[in-house]
């Protein structure tokens, strides 16, 4: 291995690392934001998805490169492979990000906001999974992860009982329901959002390990 | 390994005079499989190929101990005939080596070594074998030109058609594209590919990803000693020890 294909690979997971820094940041945001109220700050988030994109691209570009130039083998060959496909995790937590921002400002457009109840309480649950699942990777360790399925258990629950809660509610208020519905749009990218810190955990668990689990 | 066993070594020492080249190796080779012995220089691996058709016999001084069965015989044993090992043991070297004659008599020379004496039947295995060397197609016009006159990489498969022509049941390949163009390689690297349909193939690389590419089973060999042994696969996915690993990602030294 030459220094430059060292160098190389360890550049590519800083900025896998940053990438993934830079999408939880605006799902973090959208979630602060959902919480609060806070329709300028859901505005923010937003904004970044063309940054989000833009640096999705030159990581996977640099990955393919890699791949191109340097046919590794062994760990550096799942290190990349695994990077990969966690990059598009990423990139698809930054979107859900940016969609939860969305739905924040559509509701404070045409509707208003209600109290969110069990919503928030799902949402720092998948936040706190998908962190766990970051540092797992960025520190190539297994041992933040070793829960994930049993967190993702709890998340499908969480999902089903928030989910018969709004359409309860819905079925009290009907002038809730423009809000609620969205709501249940929320709730539903939350639940894919576990789905996503479990695809992560699986792949690190891949890049550090060599084996293949399942967790969802 | 759940495979046919075409060659068994067990418990297999070389000496070459004082240095223990080899030691104590255990190893199947799987019939009509790509087995790939990997390694740093000077880690055995050419000796251990060599030791297939006993070609270290003609190395004064080394002893071998431990066994090499062939459909069960020893390799080795009294009753073991060099010559027939040959036939059935063929070997491609990294340079190639054409006899310095024709197209044809390269390939004709050892099946009327080994008695065929009739023109039809030697026109016939000097097609069938450039036909399975994927030669034919480039030569069939000029059969009794030189040898060499042809480009490396087509020698090279001209010498495995030579090997191929005494109907041999195992091809051992010693870096046989070290001297080749990316192309000719990749030539060979097809004509592998075909030849485990008929034939058991070893081959001796220093390229990874041509080990990677082209076997079935891998061997990572280091100072003499077999380190690890599995399909290619798992080898390069995820070794199971930290000396394969260091070695295949370049991280020796």
């Amino acid at each position: 291995m030459t220094e430059k294909e060292r160098s190389d690979l360890s550049q590519i997971h800083i900025d896998a690392c940053d990438l993934g820094t830079y999408a939880i940041g605006m799902l973090r945001d959208s979630i602060d934001a959902f919480e609060r109220a806070d329709t300028q700050q859901a505005h923010d988030v937003c904004e970044r998805k063309v940054e989000l994109k833009k640096r999705f691209i030159a990581v996977e570009e640099s990955m393919f490169r890699h791949l191109a130039l340097y046919q590794p083998v062994a760990r550096d060959m799942r290190e990349i492979v695994a990077s990969l496909r966690i990059i598009y995790n990423f990139e698809r937590i930054g979107r859900m990000g940016y969609d939860i921002g969305d739905t924040i400002k559509t509701l404070s457009q045409c509707c208003g906001l209600a109290d969110p109840e069990k919503l928030i309480i799902v949402g720092r649950k998948v936040l706190a999974m998908i962190e766990d699942a970051f540092d797992a990777f960025r520190d190539r360790d297994v041992a933040p992860i070793r829960n994930m399925r049993k967190r993702d258990s709890e998340i499908d629950r969480l999902y089903c009982e928030v989910m018969r809660d709004l359409i309860r509610r819905m079925e009290q208020k009907r002038d809730d329901v423009p809000i609620l519905a969205r709501y249940i749009i929320i709730d539903r990218y939350l639940e894919r959002l576990g789905d996503q810190a479990c695809n992560i955990a699986e792949m690190t668990t891949y890049m550090v390990t060599g084996e293949r689990v399942e967790i969802i | 390994m759940n495979e046919d066993i075409i060659m068994d070594v067990q418990g297999l020492n070389l000496w070459y005079g004082d240095n223990h080249a080899l030691h104590n190796i255990t190893l199947p080779i799987a019939n009509r499989k790509v087995t790939s012995l990997i390694g740093p220089s000077g880690c055995g691996k050419s000796t251990l190929i060599r030791c297939f058709n006993r070609m270290n016999d003609l190395v004064s001084g080394c002893k071998v101990t431990g066994s090499i069965l062939y459909h069960g015989q020893d390799i080795n044993g009294p009753e073991a005939d060099p010559v027939e090992l040959r036939m059935k043991i063929g070997m491609v070297f990294q340079k190639p080596n054409p006899f310095p004659k024709s197209i044809y008599e390269n390939i004709a020379y050892g099946p009327r070594v080994h008695g065929v004496k009739n023109k039809n039947e030697l026109d016939r295995i000097v097609e069938s074998c450039l036909h399975k060397a994927a030669l034919w197609e480039e030569v069939k016009d000029r059969l009794h030109d030189s040898a060499m006159s042809l480009s490396g990489g087509q020698q090279q498969r001209l010498c495995i058609a030579r090997t191929l022509a005494v109907n041999p049941e195992i091809i051992l390949m010693d870096e046989p594209c070290s001297a080749l163009d990316p192309i000719a390689t990749s030539k060979i690297e097809d004509l592998i590919e075909d030849l485990k349909q008929e034939y058991c193939v070893i081959i001796v690389t220093h390229s990874m990803s041509q080990a990677s590419r082209v076997s079935d089973y891998t061997a990572f060999m280091y100072l003499g000693d077999l380190i690890e042994f599995g399909e290619t696969r798992q080898i390069f996915e995820n070794p199971h020890k930290e000396l394969t690993e260091n070695y295949i990602t370049g991280r020796f030294g």
